[in-house]
């Protein structure tokens, strides 16, 4: 069920790393410096409100590379929309990725 | 998974996540760690053969799973629901029902510990940490000029430095100057005296304030000829003129000599604390020409972006160029420039911190107390828990219960500890007032609140914490199984024990501070104040300059006045001094004639007062040699001087004094005709400084003069009669300090008396608190082993012995407690030095009453267990299973 979340300065910035291929917690925390403690947080709720949508890694693939299988994060049509109006209100965020934005593997 | 051996770092991170996922609600709990455990090897990409990451990269790593704990709690939280909260509150409300008796234990016991520190919390909230009620308040300062050399930090700027930092000052947006005064209002009513200021124009416009009515001095104020014009206090307008706004522009006698009323401050503005009146400043030629001559009080306003620093530095590079400038004058004197609100409450921020602290150690003990309470009732629960969790509910959902109760317990005890402090405020404030610098009242405000509502929430979770703690380690499964008894175990146990020696120890602490203060209230009111002081009434009087313009009118005056009081009935003795004990007086310089040969700065300094005939007499200063002064010591007369011994010992240490001459104010030769015995005179508890005695026949100084008149019975029932004397010659002059001697010495330690009352309130209520601690545990221990304690006198153990067994353990850990709190205490009670007067902060004797205390208190506290223990049936006892 999704519930509304509020637009912050640190969810926009968020969603703008998913959005640019920045895919679990601590690459979002690398690409984005926002405080450690805040990001998980932040990813349940817009988990919750449905603007992100998570799956597990395949386990082969995640096998091959010698580690457990992570959990990937991405944005929901919900999510694409929701990017676009916090775009609007924060527009430099999208500016800070995209330089940083790399293709999704 | 890595093949290789996982390094520290990875294994303290991946503990940390485990230990994380405690929190986490079940049904979450695998995802949870699957998702973190992944997270940790962030960074250690590309696939095989990995890169060893760094030392960085890995505490980087352990310091991330840190946050998984905020993750999960941020899961736990998610997981509550309103309902089920409410649901546990109902459940917890009707728990705590169920035992009245220790629901009313643990409340009031939380309540006097939160009352306690709303209610010192409340003044410190109103002294310290309220803004002063002035428009961007933080910019307001004080300017000080300072001798580093001499120690002086403090010193009012002379009137000539003043007007060039004036001139000068780019960082000050405004500088006001003003002195001291009191004013005698004559007009309408009975004559009073009250204190006030003479400002410059600006004193206004740096604090920006508006009149209430009317109007302030303009610019044309600091001038002779406009300057008979006064504002009045919200106060004082209130009071005299009842309010009336038509009292603006009309003419009121002040000091004898009508001056119009320009206007009327708000309500509150209180600068300094005492003023009711504020009147324009003339500096006087003398002023003007001596830059020695320090008397302005100088606030100030930081201009816009400016800081502190800067003004401080600029004013300090124009001192320095004023002791180049005039070094006779200004040579070593420096400027400090200080927050105002900090200079106005420096005077008691040591000690209401020092009171703070020890409320703060009261709350802790409240603590400790109600925990051991709950640890207690947790034990006796543990049936109960063991069905809940045999009937499903997990460990954390009974944690998430006892704390919901222990947080309805804090916030009840929170409620009942504001009523307490609102009652007690008032009880505070009535034992000695509070000034609140700017003015305003002490009051309950929302910050009070929102303090005394996290302190509360803070309570509950403390003491709340260690039963929680020992449920967790109980294994619920198997204290079903036998019966739910005993099953506390020795953590439990252990904790209980850690608690009382904790209280133990902060009792002993407070005990300590209070003792100390105690006794050093007693040593200043023992203090040998050098005067007879049974039976002296007081009166303090200024002679209006303009009715008495003449030296010789004040002395016809002062004259007829003493006369007049000796012949009261029941008055065995009367006579006048400039400045009567406790207080200080002027210090001046003095020049010895063949040691000094002329003024300089670096002369020494004596206390000089101005007396009448018989004054020593009077007040019963003992003559130690020489003479004393007679009627023939007049204005045409050779000019004499008595000195005190601490003047004597500091000029004449080796040589008689008598017969060697000195200057003083006037610089005229005076011979020294007498010594007589020191007088406390710069209040109790300091070292008499020099003083010198002048005969007013001779010389006066200003117009104020007290009245000393010794009585032949109770002083205070003379006021009457004295009071008609005066008026009897002069029906306008109002009276200050009208009071007995004795009175005036107790009030002057009125500061050192509350704060130690306060702490031996703190203290005793410490100790009760400790004293109900430490039976609480030997109580329940006593019940706790009655089937050990049966057996052993089954087997023919003595009462005595099984009270022995009782009284030692409490014994054992009071004797913890005490060498804590002793340890803590001598390193603490530095803390107060500067509040102590004739007793070291390490004080042996008192350490060890105190200790003696504590351990008579723990005694008392236990024999009431040991005496049911030793009474026991062992029959009663092994069959009650």
């Amino acid at each position: 069920m999704a519930k509304p979340v509020r637009m912050t300065y640190l969810t926009a910035v968020v969603l703008e790393a998913v959005a640019s291929g920045h895919r679990y917690g601590f690459d979002i925390m690398d690409a984005t410096g926002i405080p450690d403690g805040t990001v998980y947080p932040c990813l349940r709720r817009l988990e919750k409100a449905a603007l992100l949508a998570a799956r597990w890694e395949d386990a082969g693939e995640a096998a091959a590379k010698n580690r457990p299988a992570r959990k990937y994060y991405r944005l929901t049509a919900e999510g694409t929309e929701a990017l676009r109006g916090a775009r609007a209100r924060f527009p430099g965020v999208a500016r800070t990725f995209a330089s940083a934005a790399k293709a999704d593997a | 998974m890595s093949e290789t051996r996982p390094t520290l770092a990875e294994w303290v991170a991946r503990g940390l996540v485990r230990i994380a996922s405690r929190l986490v609600p079940w049904v979450q709990r695998g995802d949870f760690v699957r998702e973190w455990e992944a997270e940790l090897t962030h960074g250690f990409d590309p696939p095989p053969p990995a890169t060893p990451p760094g030392g960085g990269a890995r505490l980087r790593l352990v310091y991330r799973a840190v946050f998984a704990t905020v993750d999960a709690a941020h899961l736990r939280l998610q997981e509550l629901t309103l309902e089920s909260m409410f649901k546990d509150l109902r459940f917890a409300a009707r728990a705590l029902m169920r035992r009245p008796a220790f629901t009313v234990l643990a409340l009031l016991t939380i309540g006097l510990g939160i009352g306690a520190n709303t209610a010192i919390f409340t003044v410190v909230n109103a002294v310290l940490l309220r803004p002063l009620p002035y428009p961007q308040p933080n910019q307001l300062v004080m300017v000080w000029e300072q001798d580093r050399a001499r120690g002086w930090d403090r010193v009012p700027g002379s009137a000539e430095d003043f007007l060039t930092w004036r001139g000068e000052t780019r960082a000050l947006q405004a500088l006001s100057g003003g002195a001291n005064a009191t004013f005698a209002l004559t007009d309408g009513g009975e004559p009073e005296q009250v204190p006030g200021f003479r400002v410059t124009s600006d004193f206004f416009s740096v604090f920006g304030v508006a009149p209430a009515v009317g109007s302030f001095f303009g610019p044309d104020a600091n001038v002779t000829g406009a300057h008979r014009r006064v504002v009045l206090s919200h106060g004082l307008w209130q009071r005299r003129f009842g309010g009336d706004p038509r009292v603006v522009g009309r003419t009121i006698q002040v000091d004898g000599e009508g001056h119009e009323v320009l206007g009327v401050m708000p309500p509150g503005f209180q600068f300094p604390s005492a003023a009711q009146l504020w009147a324009p400043l003339v500096f006087s030629d003398a002023q003007l020409e001596d830059r020695n001559w320090h008397f302005l009080l100088t606030v100030g306003r930081i201009a816009e972006g400016t800081t502190l620093e800067a003004a401080r530095t600029e004013l300090t590079t124009i001192a320095a160029r004023l002791s180049q400038e005039f070094p006779s004058s200004n040579e070593g004197w420096g400027i400090d420039v200080r927050p105002l609100h900090a200079e106005m409450t420096n005077q008691v921020r040591g000690m209401l911190l020092v009171l703070l602290g020890a409320v703060g150690f009261v709350l802790l003990i409240a603590c400790a107390n109600v925990a051991n309470l709950l640890l207690v009732r947790a034990s006796g629960r543990t049936r109960e828990l063991s069905v809940r969790s045999a009937l499903g509910a997990g460990k954390t959902r009974l944690v998430q219960q006892l704390l919901t109760e222990s947080v309805l317990l804090a916030g009840l005890g929170g409620a009942l500890g504001l009523g307490l402090a609102w009652l007690g405020l008032d009880l505070l404030l009535s034992l000695s007032p509070i000034v609140v610098p700017g003015g305003g009242r002490v009051h309950i405000d929302t910050t009070v609140l929102a303090a005394t509502a996290l302190g509360a929430l803070l309570t509950g979770v403390s003491f709340g914490t260690a039963p929680a703690i020992a449920v967790m380690r109980t294994d619920l499964q198997s204290s079903l199984k036998d019966g739910g008894r005993g099953q506390a175990g020795t953590a439990g146990h252990r904790l209980r024990g850690f608690l009382v020696v904790a209280e133990m120890a902060l009792a002993l602490v407070l005990v300590t501070g209070a003792g100390l203060m105690i006794q050093s209230v007693r040593s200043l009111l023992d203090v040998d104040v050098g005067v007879d002081n049974e039976n002296v009434l007081l009166a303090q009087f200024t002679l209006p300059p303009a009715a008495y313009p003449q030296d010789a009118d004040q002395v016809l005056f002062y004259d007829r006045l003493v006369e007049r009081a000796r012949a009261l009935p029941g008055v065995r003795d009367a006579a006048l001094t400039s400045v009567a004990p406790p207080a200080s007086g002027g210090q001046f310089h003095v020049r010895i004639e063949g040691v000094h040969d002329a003024w300089t700065m670096d002369l020494p300094v004596a206390r000089s007062r101005s007396v009448s005939v018989g004054y020593f007499e009077a007040m019963g200063i003992p003559l130690l040699r020489g003479r004393t002064f007679t009627a023939d010591d007049r204005a045409e007369g050779a000019r004499v001087a008595i000195v005190d011994q601490a003047f004597a010992d500091q000029h004449f240490a080796n040589e008689d004094p008598i017969g060697r001459q000195i200057r003083t104010l006037e610089d005229e030769p005076r011979e020294i005709v007498g010594v007589v015995g020191n007088v406390a005179n710069t209040g109790l508890g300091s070292d008499a400084q020099p003083t010198d005695y002048l005969p007013y026949a001779q010389t006066t100084f200003g117009t104020t003069m007290t009245l000393a008149v010794r009585t032949q019975s109770e002083a205070g029932t003379f006021l009457p009669a004295v009071q008609d004397a005066i008026w009897s010659l002069d029906p306008k002059l109002p009276l200050v300090g009208v009071g007995t001697l004795q009175d005036r010495l107790s009030d002057s330690v009125a500061q050192a008396r509350f704060n130690s009352t306060l702490l031996t309130l703190f203290a005793v209520l410490a100790l009760v608190l400790a004293g109900v601690g430490i039976y609480g545990v030997m109580a329940y221990t006593v019940s706790e082993r009655t089937r050990e304690l049966g057996l052993r006198m089954a087997l023919g153990a003595s009462g005595s012995s099984v009270r022995g067994l009782v009284v030692r353990r409490a014994l054992t850990l009071t004797v913890g407690g005490v060498l804590m709190g002793m340890a803590a205490a001598f390193w603490l009670t530095r803390v107060i030095a500067s509040f102590l007067f004739g007793i070291e902060p390490t004080d042996p004797i008192t350490f060890a009453s105190v200790a003696g205390i504590l351990c008579a208190v723990a005694l008392l506290a236990s024999y009431v267990p040991a005496l049911r223990a030793s009474r026991l049936d062992p029959l009663a006892a092994l069959r009650n299973e």
